[in-house]
């Protein structure tokens, strides 16, 4: 099954794109490289892009494909990547979303529509502060809020530090890396740059369990650094 | 569980950029060695988005 939605307001554009075939038998690059065969040198883009491993027990689906997409209160559209895992009733439970609806949807998807029944024009620090509440294993996230002419970006990690056996091989697979490119930035999993990264990536850094960014894309392409912010 | 990435920017090659990481988080997802020691979960295999917007 494969969902896909795009529209083009002006000089903007957008692609939205999931499918429940593993990626890696799909043709991911050859959508994305359709997407961009419009796109002109000068533009600003954002990508948000997703490989899941469903945790045991959970639905695969479209819906629960990521990137999830609600919509605010306000009409604005919130899009969602995850790495990790939330208390998936427990936020229904929180916003008054019935236990049996919720069961048809998997963590990120509630907690993402969830998110969108709380934030209003913007995400501020209270939001993931009140999400991360529900963090079962980790929150490595991308958060897009798309507004007419400017998105709030988020993009941070955070997980469960348990002082097991498995400590090192956790801390490796939650690492996620932000790396400096010429005209922006790349936030990946500790996989993707770490065995796979493209030569052009260089001067990255790992960033600390807890931290997450803050930016604004506006609609003229301009890009603005908000805020740092650390959780324990 | 799952591999993701972000980018965004005002890229002079933002083709070769976009499409290049999409390429390492296809080989992520096909044989994840941090996945296989830490969840005994080698590939990535439910499923796979992108939300992409230009300006």
């Amino acid at each position: 099954m494969v969902g896909v939605f795009s529209f083009s307001v002006g000089k903007s554009s957008a692609l939205y794109h999931r499918s429940v075939k593993p990626i890696f038998v799909d043709n991911a690059v050859d959508v994305i490289e359709g997407f961009l065969s419009n796109v002109g040198g000068d533009d600003a883009v954002l990508a948000m892009m997703h490989a899941r491993a469903a945790s045991t027990g959970t639905p695969i689906n479209i819906f629960s494909t990521h990137p999830v997409r609600a919509e605010t209160t306000d009409g604005y559209e919130l899009y969602m990547i995850h790495n990790g895992s939330f208390y998936r009733d427990d936020i229904a439970r929180e916003v008054g979303i019935d236990k049996e609806y919720a069961g048809r949807f998997n963590d990120t998807y509630i907690a993402n529509l969830a998110l969108a029944r709380r934030v209003k024009d913007d995400i501020n620090r209270d939001d993931l502060a009140w999400l991360l509440r529900f963090v079962r294993t980790g929150a490595n996230l991308g958060i897009a809020l798309v507004r007419d002419g400017l998105v709030t970006l988020i993009v941070g990690s955070y997980y469960r530090v348990v002082d097991d056996e498995k400590k090192i091989f956790r801390e490796r697979y939650y690492r996620l890396y932000q790396c400096e490119l010429p005209g922006g930035f790349v936030y990946a999993s500790s996989t993707v740059i770490d065995f796979y990264s493209p030569n052009f990536v260089g001067n990255c850094r790992v960033l600390s369990n807890g931290e997450y960014h803050k930016y604004y894309i506006y609609g003229d392409g301009m890009i603005k650094f908000d805020e740092s912010w650390r959780f324990q | 569980m799952c591999r993701l990435a972000v980018a965004f920017g005002r890229f002079s090659n933002a083709r070769e950029v976009l499409t290049s990481i999409g390429a390492s988080l296809v080989r992520a997802a096909s044989m994840d060695p941090y996945g296989r020691d830490f969840l005994s979960e080698e590939r990535h295999s439910d499923g796979w988005g992108v939300f992409l917007l230009s300006w």
